[in-house]
């Protein structure tokens, strides 16, 4: 079968269209992720330990609270820590003894909890894999791992923020661009 | 280094718990990378408005002998005594200002820029040789690289992990609130999770535990508290008069 002009050069079109469509798919970059909810995470890592008794002030509340819970004669904040995810990221904190916390913020349940995926890790080998709901000020208590004497007693808490634009940034998406 | 890489290893760039090589790739693609260097900046500011808005202060290592503790947000007068990949970290901040016409921290006891190592600055862009030819087999093989590592790219850390580590260890629930949790029924001794009745409504609660390797792992609730406990090995002090389920 002959092609004539007119469809010679409505084949030429078709094919330029589609070159173009799969060239822009390779060069522009995907939707932007701004709008993705936002989850902030809080850890904090105390040293319970049988050591000189005393009050950690950089503690705060939690101090009291450990102190009710738990017998140890002294706690001492190791270290505080805040990030924050997009649901279904995974966000590592590095603990001492060459531990690491994997944190991820699976889904938002009712009004303000929020179900997080904890795992926590040492030296490569996974001790602890577990599935936990935080809300408002609340937080799950991790401890019992052996450290400088004492125990860890690692504090995680998490809320979900705004993802309204920050001030004083543009209001372009977090990876919009680049070498993706 | 891609985008998707960088985007995933930011919090650890900014805390400066990339091994060298990694902060180096790391500070490359964020001194290149304007999308980057903003969503860097992004998390910085979130980070603040964030401490600010929870009452949490500020970030505090302990004093301990492990070398990876080191601080974030510390990049004023402490850098000249930092490791190499901390300071590495500083500079890349210092040239993202520059980059985006905006000030950026400033390295201690040095002028921006003149602080940046020299393979670190960013490199002028002359006009390309390349043609369109040139273009199309770089995509094309910018393609299959892509395609090689989405169907047979590196396992997921988390994935190595898990599989890697010991098989299931029993748990134990200790019951501090009789309401919730608790376990429906008797806990086999190979069984790695009880059945946790969920607590609708409960500030703190876990939902599933799988603990691994040897030893006993023990949850409880305290709802007065406000607080959940999981618990590797043996009870702490406190927790003795908890009743255990097994």
């Amino acid at each position: 079968m002959r092609i004539g002009p007119a469809g010679r050069s409505g084949w030429l079109v078709a094919r330029v269209v589609l070159g173009a469509v799969l060239l822009g798919a390779l060069i522009l970059p995907p939707p932007a992720l701004s709008e993705e909810q936002r989850v902030a995470i809080h850890v904090g890592t105390v040293l319970a330990h049988a050591g000189a008794s005393g009050h950690d002030p950089a503690l705060g509340p939690l101090s009291a609270q450990l102190e009710r819970m738990f017998h140890y004669p002294a706690y001492r904040l190791m270290r505080r820590q805040m990030r924050s995810a997009g649901l279904g990221r995974e966000v590592r904190f590095r603990l001492p003894g060459n531990r690491t916390l994997v944190v991820v913020p699976t889904r938002l349940q009712g009004s303000e909890h929020v179900v997080l995926k904890l795992m926590l890790d040492e030296g490569g080998r996974r001790l602890i894999d577990s599935q936990v709901a935080v809300a408002g000020d609340a937080h799950v208590l991790l401890g019992g791992p052996p450290h400088a004497g004492g125990v860890l007693i690692i504090a995680v808490g998490a809320r979900p923020v705004s993802a309204e634009p920050l001030p004083g940034l543009d209001s372009a998406g977090p990876v919009s661009g680049g070498e993706r | 280094m891609t985008c998707a890489e960088a985007e995933r290893l930011i919090d650890a760039f900014r805390d400066g718990e990339l091994d060298a090589r990694t902060m180096r790739l790391a500070a490359l693609h964020l001194a290149r990378c304007a999308a980057c260097a903003r969503e860097l900046d992004r998390q910085e500011r979130l980070g603040e408005l964030l401490r600010e808005s929870l009452g949490v202060g500020e970030e505090r290592a302990a004093d301990d002998a492990d070398s990876e503790w080191i601080r974030a947000g510390v990049i004023g007068g402490i850098v000249a005594e930092a490791p190499r990949g901390f300071r590495l970290a500083a500079a890349a901040v210092g040239i993202r200002g520059v980059l985006l016409g905006r000030g950026g921290s400033r390295v201690a006891g040095e002028d921006d820029g003149a602080a940046v190592e020299p393979w670190l600055r960013a490199q002028p862009r002359g006009p390309s040789g390349l043609g369109v030819a040139g273009g199309l087999i770089a995509l094309a093989a910018a393609l299959v690289v892509a395609v090689y590592f989405g169907a047979f790219g590196p396992e997921d850390e988390s994935e190595r992990v898990a599989r890697e580590s010991p098989p299931a260890a029993a748990v134990a629930v200790r019951v501090a609130d009789r309401a919730l949790p608790q376990p429906s029924a008797q806990i086999p001794a190979k069984a790695p999770q009880p059945r946790l009745v969920r607590a609708e409504g409960r500030p703190a609660q876990i939902e599933s535990v799988h603990g691994f390797g040897r030893g006993e792992v023990q949850v409880w609730a305290e709802p007065r508290e406000r607080a959940a406990v999981i618990w590797l090995g043996t009870a702490p002090p406190g927790a003795r008069d908890l009743e255990v389920q097994r």
